[in-house]
């Protein structure tokens, strides 16, 4: 008799818990659910292609240069919506160059109504870190998102950064579930 | 039969859990963008030679002389600089008195008297031709005596690979009669420090 009700209180608790958990976990089951039975693709495209930045096209940066902005474009070419969730970079040649650089990453609203989101502002070694973002646009198939990266370097610079050359793959992190979860990248 | 039950409730309580890892698993993809970032540069060069303070040594001269020296200055840098001199440093010196300075009235053995009788004129030559001509650009005539310590509004503007010619000459010593025998054996030395900046 006693093991039976110990049976029953364990029945009772996992049924709790079940209960529990598919409260919380309704959003991402039910986005789930919509592509059961679809053959899943989760891809991501940036344009341009080419080298975002390059000295050749931009010129060179120095104290209290202009701000040297370029548009990059995160493209959904899967069948499942992202969202963006981390950026970094990895510095090669002259990293110190990194610290000199200021960076500011703006996440563009659609239309005009729509006000730019600010992902990152700080120095571009601040990236090597890779940082967390907060996309505020869930990206649906075959749309896209477009970030402004402005890149400058302030007038408190010294002398120290004269001549450095320092190549950079900034690297863009998108995940599905697109919900703002709290989850890891 | 009470192990057939709790095998149930395990095996309820795994699916449970594969059904909830399964749920919060997620996709990602990442992508990379590769970028080049170049910071600019500015060096100054003289007559070829990395920018150091230029010293002018006169001695032995006389009146008529009109001895006068072209530096070239360029910016082997990548970016666009602004020219000045940031410092000029005169040092006279009397070098001994002679007979004909004492009785001119050059009662003095330690300061000279050529920056008194001796004209000096700086000037940008952009016709490279050594001389002072028009169209150059003239930053100071006068007596080396009156010469600034200083010329940072020169602001002249250098591309990167480009260059100026910049002249010294010291002209005009004969007005000043007697006055110049105190001048005899007397020395001269300048030294002009030059700075290039990115900002006029």
């Amino acid at each position: 008799m006693g093991k039976k009700k110990a049976v029953k209180s364990a029945l009772m608790i996992i049924a709790l818990l079940l209960l529990i958990y598919l409260a919380f976990a309704q959003p991402r089951a039910s986005a789930c659910t919509i592509y059961l039975g679809k053959k899943i693709k989760f891809d991501m495209e940036l344009s341009p292609k080419v080298p975002l930045f390059h000295p050749d096209k931009d010129g060179y940066f120095y104290p209290g240069s202009p701000k040297i902005t370029k548009y990059l474009r995160v493209v959904n070419v899967g069948n499942l919506p992202f969202r963006i969730c981390m950026i970094n970079a990895t510095f090669y040649n002259d990293v110190k160059l990194a610290d000199g650089l200021q960076i500011e990453i703006l996440e563009l609203g659609k239309g005009r109504g729509e006000k730019p989101n600010l992902l990152y502002n700080g120095t571009l070694s601040g990236l090597g870190e890779g940082i967390m973002v907060s996309s505020k646009r869930a990206v649906p198939p075959k749309d896209s998102v477009t970030l402004q990266l402005a890149v400058w370097m302030p007038i408190t610079a010294g002398n120290e950064y004269q001549g450095l050359t320092l190549k950079a793959d900034i690297a863009i992190t998108v995940r599905f579930p697109p919900a703002h979860d709290g989850i890891k990248c | 039969m009470n192990r057939k039950i709790l095998a149930g409730i395990l095996a309820i309580g795994l699916v449970a859990l594969a059904v909830g890892w399964g749920t919060y698993s997620q996709f990602s993809d990442t992508e990379t963008s590769v970028t080049t970032f170049s910071a600019g540069s500015l060096d100054l060069t003289i007559n070829d030679q990395n920018g150091v303070p230029v010293t002018f040594n006169w001695s032995n001269l006389r009146p008529g002389n009109q001895p006068h020296y072209s530096l070239t200055l360029k910016n082997i840098g990548t970016i666009t600089g602004y020219l000045d001199i940031s410092s000029i440093v005169v040092v006279s010196e009397e070098n001994g008195l002679t007979e004909p300075e004492i009785e001119a009235g050059d009662n003095s053995n330690d300061t000279g008297e050529l920056d008194d009788v001796l004209n000096i004129r700086l000037w940008l030559d952009y016709d490279h031709n050594g001389w002072w001509s028009q169209g150059d650009k003239l930053i100071w005539g006068g007596l080396v005596r009156d010469l600034p310590s200083s010329f940072t509004d020169i602001n002249e503007e250098i591309p990167a690979n480009g260059g100026v010619d910049f002249v010294v000459e010291l002209y005009d010593w004969w007005q000043h009669g007697g006055v110049d025998n105190q001048a005899q054996t007397d020395t001269l030395q300048i030294t002009f420090t030059f700075l290039l900046s990115q900002n006029p």
